[in-house]
């Protein structure tokens, strides 16, 4: 009786002899949890459009949510806003979910000194994932703006390093820090950060109105995915480098025929904002329930979720997409993107330099 | 460590998450029984003589296999 050779990787595609087998799961796997608007940060390319409200999730409500992800065998939250620990009942919300689910904590990293710092290593968050994508402060206050400080996060990221606690830092690749990755890299690994992803800019929220200082695309994506490549490389020993974007990324080109498994956007979890409104995801604006209000697995299986899904697969892409030998692995790219651009969720993703209009 | 993972039934089989990592994972019936089983259990030789009598294994393998989950980080080294 072997145990360990039956616990694999969980991951919805499975490619084998040119052949791709879809997993789909009957209801999300995480709730990616919006718990406030609020944020003492007020970054250029924010994607929840933080501070244009101040709203957020009441404690009744969450202990609702848990209630129902409990019901749902939800295995883990992501803990998310604007900033999570701007919340009046933050820690209580953290108390509510520690014991039957796994957290991923979204953060700015300006808010935790040490004290702090101190009290989140004893919750088992399985990753914090800090914002750092800045060299210097100059590039920070771009991107971010001047109500918080680059040095404000690296203190931050130093007092959870201190504690043991799980660091990711969080890259958002844009015009304004695109020339300063490798640095970022560096300061992440002189921090003791084990962990960076990096994720293309998307012009949704407050970004799609500052898109025009913010956004990459075309042959500049494919240039410096080359060289994300060319550092995943160089870095490996020190520090993993991994990509929310994967569609885009020239090495999954490379390493096709190595490919066994590739994990779906989108299609493990969904958005729950602070009322129960859901969303696809954290980049797209159509609601498709309130959880609050409709039973889970009825909103999973909402129709525009199943196109979403069903498009992940790489089916029924449309325009250039259709005929691309890469949609198979790349499933047309961020569909968020995509309706942005397009207005159409079954088109390209304009990031994508394989097959230009 | 074995409370802090979560499984559930899908269509195509059994998924499994170790909350403290939210990694997850395929594992099949069986596994999810053993999970099962060793979540209702208290002590390791209780655990090792359910498992070995449900499943007809022998003690020692139902041994080795604990061992093999707990370097897997599944269980702790209480168990």
């Amino acid at each position: 009786m072997d145990i360990i050779a039956h616990i694999e990787p969980f991951y919805q595609v499975e490619f084998k002899d040119e052949k791709r087998t879809v997993k789909n799961l009957s209801k999300p796997i995480n709730l990616n949890l919006l718990i406030t608007k609020k944020c003492n940060a007020n970054c250029v390319h924010c994607c929840a459009s933080a501070n244009e409200t101040t709203e957020e999730i009441t404690l009744e409500n969450a202990k609702k949510i848990v209630d129902i992800a409990r019901k749902n065998y939800v295995f883990y939250f992501v803990i998310t806003g604007g900033e999570p620990l701007t919340h009046t009942h933050f820690w209580d919300i953290l108390d509510l979910i520690k014991d039957e689910f796994g957290i991923i904590l979204n953060t700015n990293g300006t808010l935790i000194d040490e004290k702090t710092a101190k009290r989140l290593s004893e919750y088992d968050i399985a990753s914090i994932h800090i914002s750092l994508d800045a060299p210097n402060e100059n590039i920070y206050e771009k991107q971010r703006g001047n109500t918080t400080k680059l040095s404000e996060v690296i203190c931050g990221i130093k007092n959870l390093v201190k504690y043991n606690a799980n660091v990711t830092t969080k890259f958002i690749i844009t015009n304004l820090n695109k020339n300063y990755l490798e640095e970022v890299i560096d300061l992440s690994e002189s921090l003791g950060v084990k962990r960076m992803s990096l994720a293309w800019f998307k012009s949704v929220g407050r970004g799609l109105s500052n898109e025009d200082q913010l956004l990459i695309k075309g042959e500049e994506v494919k240039k410096i995915s080359e060289k994300l490549y060319e550092l995943r490389e160089k870095h490996k020993d020190k520090i993993f480098l991994s990509f929310d974007d994967t569609q885009c990324f020239p090495f999954l080109f490379k390493d096709i025929k190595n490919l066994k498994y590739r994990k779906l956007c989108g299609d493990f979890f969904f958005r729950v904002n602070y009322n129960g409104d859901v969303y696809p995801c954290p980049f797209m604006e159509n609601k498709v329930g309130n959880v609050l209000e409709e039973n889970l697995i009825s909103i999973w299986n909402h129709p525009e979720l199943l196109q979403q899904r069903k498009l992940a697969w790489g089916k029924n892409l449309k325009g250039v997409c259709q005929d691309c030998k890469q949609n198979i692995i790349c499933a047309g790219g961020c569909r968020a993107r995509a309706i942005s651009a397009y207005q159409s969720i079954d088109q390209k993703d304009p990031l994508c330099w394989v097959k230009n209009d | 460590m074995i409370e802090r993972i979560k499984i559930r039934k899908e269509e195509f089989g059994w998924i499994a998450c170790n909350i403290n990592s939210c990694e997850t994972f395929i594992i099949d019936e069986e596994t999810a029984e053993i999970i099962k089983l060793i979540k209702d259990s208290v002590q390791r030789e209780q655990i090792i003589k359910t498992i070995s009598n449900k499943f007809n294994v022998k003690e020692e393998e139902v041994n080795n296999i604990i061992d093999e989950l707990k370097l897997k980080g599944w269980l702790d080294n209480e168990l």
